[in-house]
């Protein structure tokens, strides 16, 4: 087990040895714990593991920054709350003291862990830590069901899932609206998994604002709510840019083709056809380019760009960014050109029947960004390589 | 004598918020006065109505008030005063009553009540000295300059937005920023 996998966790640590220290001494780790990388990955490239294993247990680095333990997952393979005694120190850091705590907490918990084990297998509220988390989420249950009157009252029918939140149809003075109900990861501590949700609530209004001050085409925000970690926000009436495409990609009708051939009828009509489509594409395009460009311009990442997250609106048929979730300030080219790329994956996924779409997006991006230049080198270069960074040195 | 509108809230069924308009009005040092010492009866929210260039985002800020009264609590003192706090979008609760709220020259105000009686708006109508108008004319009335410089809305956003929705998301965002 050579530090290979653990340089990014080196680097935030701050004292070298942590990370290793936390890998070889007296704690039963896998090969690649304590890297960098999610939760999430850890456990689904443990897809293969055994059931009731020894507990086993690494630091890992839950995408903000945060260091918290996790448990093995139990006889059902459900992942297990951490819920040790160390917990309590995750939940007093806050984000700027989180590399330099680490390290001594690991060291506390070292100790403690072996008082711990036998009684979390208990499976009920026995151990302190345990009656502490539950009574924190106990009383978050309580405060929510109380709290959350006014907005279940406006709560209509769910519209959609994704990986983050449930999107409710509703209305609110009179007008279409939006709830985005971001989920509990039960997973996560819960006070963690509060104080994430949070962060990334009012991370997603700032940007929309500020995507808004730029001149790019949002949803209204109506509301942001802290305890019902929801969005409220205005329904936009209209099709999202993939449906558009992919209606447009799709083969002609038989109705068309029936009859002769040859007839010039049919010719002419196939080939008005034909010059909408690229009218469209190409209307589209132009859209999209101008607004990835306006929102790089402005120091914004979107973070998430695909065409399910772009919508035409009927009245104007004018392009609304949404879904501003995963979004950061940046400057740097770098963080653009993953952007894009990660756009361009969108189009030759979904879209490639069209033709080059996604060069015209280019294109226009081109036009109408200020830094385009650095922006499309780095570019290239993700190209080759793929979104994430080298991992040497 | 122009009629006061009354709007509903569906998160809030049952409860009620009456505006009605004046122009010209003469006592809003008088207003003011009382305003602050507490006095005023009944209790109103009175906003510079130049600032409101329709009826939406100052429903918004009452929505906003009332879920904040049902929930944690309110941040000011009285519910009208949270609407008129909430209608600046900012955090900083005196600046926002200052420039939200009237001074002592202001001639040209909206008033607002939580669920009003008849009485209770005579009763306003007879301390504003001042003409009823129509809500409509705040569609008229509004002054841009002013609320581009306390909203601080810019050129782009004027492109692909109205003032109102401006307004309103500002209102909508105050507790992410």
């Amino acid at each position: 087990m050579g530090s290979a996998g653990r340089d990014g966790v080196d680097q935030d640590v701050g004292s070298g040895g942590g990370e290793g220290r936390n890998a070889e001494e007296g704690v039963d780790v896998e090969e690649g714990c304590g890297r960098r990388g999610g939760f999430l990955s850890k456990w689904e490239e443990d897809g293969g593991r055994r059931p009731n294993l020894r507990r086993r247990e690494w630091a890992a680095r839950d995408g903000t920054g945060w260091w918290i333990r996790m448990w093995d997952r139990d006889s059902l393979g459900e992942p297990v709350r951490a819920v040790d005694q160390r917990s309590s120190f995750t939940s007093e850091i806050t984000m700027g003291e989180a590399s330099a705590i680490p390290v001594a907490a690991m060291e506390h918990h070292e100790t403690m862990e072996k008082e711990e084990e036998p009684r979390l297998h208990d499976g009920d509220g026995g151990t302190k830590a345990m009656a502490m988390a539950q009574a924190a989420a106990g009383s978050s249950a309580a405060a929510a069901t109380t709290e959350e009157d006014p907005l279940a009252k406006l709560k209509g029918a769910m519209i959609s899932q994704g990986a983050e939140a449930r999107v409710f149809g509703a209305q609110l003075l009179k007008r279409a609206i939006v709830i985005k109900e971001r989920f509990t990861k039960r997973y996560r501590h819960p006070t963690l998994d509060g104080k994430l949700t949070t962060r990334r609530l009012a991370g997603e209004a700032r940007s929309m604002i500020k995507a808004r001050k730029l001149g790019v085409r949002t949803p209204v925000l109506f509301g942001v709510d802290v305890e019902a970690r929801s969005l409220l926000l205005e329904f936009v009436e209209g099709t999202s840019v993939k449906d558009l495409l992919l209606l447009a990609a799709a083969p002609p009708t038989t109705e068309e083709d029936g009859g002769d051939e040859g007839d010039a009828a049919a010719i002419a009509a196939k080939k008005k056809k034909e010059k909408e489509k690229q009218e469209l594409i190409g209307d589209l395009s132009q859209q999209i380019g101008e607004t990835v460009a306006k929102i790089h311009d402005g120091g914004l990442v979107h973070g998430d760009l695909t065409t399910s997250n772009m919508i035409i609106r009927g009245r104007d048929g004018k392009l609304v960014m949404i879904d501003f979730g995963l979004s950061f300030n940046s400057t740097i080219a770098e963080d653009k050109a993953v952007d894009l790329y990660v756009l361009e994956r969108a189009f030759i996924s979904l879209h490639s029947k069209l033709g080059d779409v996604f060069g015209l997006v280019l294109a226009a991006y081109k036009k109408s960004s200020k830094n385009w230049c650095s922006v499309l080198n780095k570019f290239a270069a993700v190209r080759l390589r793929g979104r994430k960074r080298v991992m040497i040195g | 004598m122009a009629t006061a509108e009354v709007f509903e809230f569906e998160s809030h069924p049952g409860r009620t918020l009456s505006l009605l308009l004046f122009t010209d009005v003469t006592n809003s040092r008088e207003l003011n006065t009382l305003l602050r010492a507490g006095k005023l009866d009944p209790e109103l929210a009175l906003l510079n109505a130049a600032l409101v260039p329709g009826t939406l985002p100052v429903l918004l800020a009452a929505q906003k008030a009332l879920t904040l009264q049902s929930r944690k609590g309110l941040i000011t003192k009285t519910l009208h005063s949270e609407l008129v706090y909430s209608y600046s979008g900012s955090k900083h609760i005196t600046e926002s009553l200052k420039r939200c709220g009237i001074n002592d020259e202001m001639t040209y105000i909206l008033v607002a009540r939580f669920d009003a009686t008849q009485a209770e708006l005579n009763a306003a109508r007879q301390l504003i000295k001042g003409t009823q108008v129509n809500l409509l004319n705040l569609a008229l009335k509004y002054s841009k300059e002013l609320i581009t410089k306390f909203y601080k809305v810019t050129p782009a956003e004027l492109h692909v937005s109205t003032l109102e929705e401006a307004i309103i998301c500002r209102i909508g965002a105050r507790d992410a920023l």
